[in-house]
């Protein structure tokens, strides 16, 4: 009776829930992102959207830099990096500095 | 012993009655019709809001590098931009959305450097760049006064500029700085009653007064959380009755005043949202009023919502019904 169901279940596509089943796996939203590389700088002090794009814009003058990602509340940001020679950790750190904020620290790939 | 209770209870009643009802017109006159307004939009970091002259506002949804125009039940009526470029109709963070009346939707497109307008005019109305030769830096906002003149403030340039309606560059003033006549990361900028353009000095913790030619004429607040002082301000908006309401981001509150001839705030009023954790505003940075309806919409940025308010008093739904758009 039960191997019946099962079949039965199976041909109409429902999902049988079995003891062995895995948990959905969670995809990443920044899969793409997380195939480049990039460097991650922490800064201190950011406060308000206007900060965080301000520290965005300075980055994304330097040459090498792709894209920036800015986390107000932990004052993380992610920069992804161009194909090619990477920027200095000392130009990244000069950005944001003309941003008007400090990096704290830096983690590069 | 009885009798004396009898005696006593009704004018305890009494009392008690007249003292809440005191209490109760010292309370906040906002009420929220809807704390949290156009939930399933899918905002990202707004930052900007305006009116649209047919109903409805318009939010620059900085995250998502687009504006959205929502309904007044909260509906999305109709979406530019998403996904950041530099294309006509593309942004990359907005942060300020202005409408003139004639209808043409302007966006201060921060990273892009420049101000975008959607022309009223044609089929589905086409984005162009505005401002003629104009090189902005770090454009943050923009206003419309009722003549149809641009005012654009910028956030890395620390100044205001002035142009027509063709976008033909009229004047700029200010500077960096934190002298009088100097603006330190300005955020905000608002036409207001009279004309006169009103900057938030977001970074010295400050507004500015100006009439249409540059001309300062009210310096008001300084930093602090007391009544009339802000911590980085954000949107400023005007009322039926001309009182002045202020996002005050850092101190996460708004601010209602009136402003005498003298330029200092009084019969301050403050809001800073229900007494439950979600209603807590977090970080506002802009609002708008529709002085027809008394209705209030704001930005709480911290939060990422937007909030639709209403002003609740006997006093305030007299005056809806004479008010006008803003």
């Amino acid at each position: 009776m039960a191997m019946t169901f099962f079949v039965v279940a199976s041909l109409l596509g429902c999902q049988v829930p079995l003891a062995t089943q895995e948990p959905p796996c969670t995809v990443s939203l920044n899969s793409s992102a997380n195939e480049e590389p990039a460097v991650v700088l922490w800064v201190k002090g950011l406060a308000c959207p206007f900060c965080t794009y301000n520290v965005e814009r300075q980055l994304r003058k330097v040459p090498g830099v792709k894209s920036v990602d800015v986390t107000l509340e932990t004052g993380r940001v992610t920069v992804a990096l161009s194909k090619g020679q990477p920027p200095s950790e000392e130009q990244l750190r000069k950005a944001v500095k003309e941003s008007g904020f400090t990096v704290d620290r830096v983690e590069m790939p | 012993m009885s009798k004396l209770i009898r005696l006593t209870t009704w004018p305890m009643a009494l009392l008690l009655t007249g003292l809440l009802g005191g209490c109760h017109a010292l309370m906040p006159t906002v009420k929220p019709i809807e704390l949290t307004w156009a939930r399933d939009v899918g905002i990202q970091q707004p930052v900007g809001i305006a009116l649209h002259p047919r109903g409805g506002v318009l939010v620059a949804d900085s995250g998502n590098n687009r504006v959205v125009w929502l309904s007044d039940c909260g509906d999305t009526r109709a979406v530019w931009g998403g996904g950041e470029g530099e294309q006509p109709g593309q942004f990359r963070r907005p942060l300020g959305v202005a409408t003139g009346s004639d209808g043409r939707i302007y966006v201060a497109d921060y990273l892009n450097d420049r101000v975008q307008v959607l022309s009223a005019s044609g089929a589905g109305g086409e984005w162009s760049s505005f401002g003629n030769g104009v090189r902005y830096t770090g454009p943050a906002d923009v206003t419309v006064d009722q003549d149809g003149l641009v005012y654009v403030v910028e956030f890395n340039g620390c100044r205001v500029v002035k142009l027509d309606s063709s976008g033909h560059l009229l004047k700029t003033w200010g500077k960096e700085g934190h002298g009088a006549k100097e603006f330190y990361y300005p955020t905000r900028i608002t036409t207001g009653p009279g004309g006169n353009l009103w900057v938030t000095d977001a970074y010295n913790h400050r507004l500015k007064v100006y009439d249409p030619e540059g001309t300062l004429l009210h310096i008001i607040g300084s930093e602090g959380d007391g009544e009339g002082q802000f911590s980085v301000p954000g949107g400023v908006a005007f009322d039926v009755e001309g009182r002045v309401w202020v996002a005050d981001f850092f101190n996460n509150r708004l601010q209602r005043f009136t402003v005498p001839s003298d330029g200092h705030p009084e019969r301050v009023m403050v809001w800073t949202g229900l007494d439950k954790v979600d209603g807590h505003l977090h970080n506002p940075t802009d609002l708008s009023i529709d002085t027809r309806t008394g209705e209030l919409y704001v930005v709480d940025y911290g939060s990422n919502r937007l909030l639709r308010l209403k002003m609740s008093t006997p006093r305030d739904q007299q005056l809806q019904k004479t008010g006008g758009q803003r």
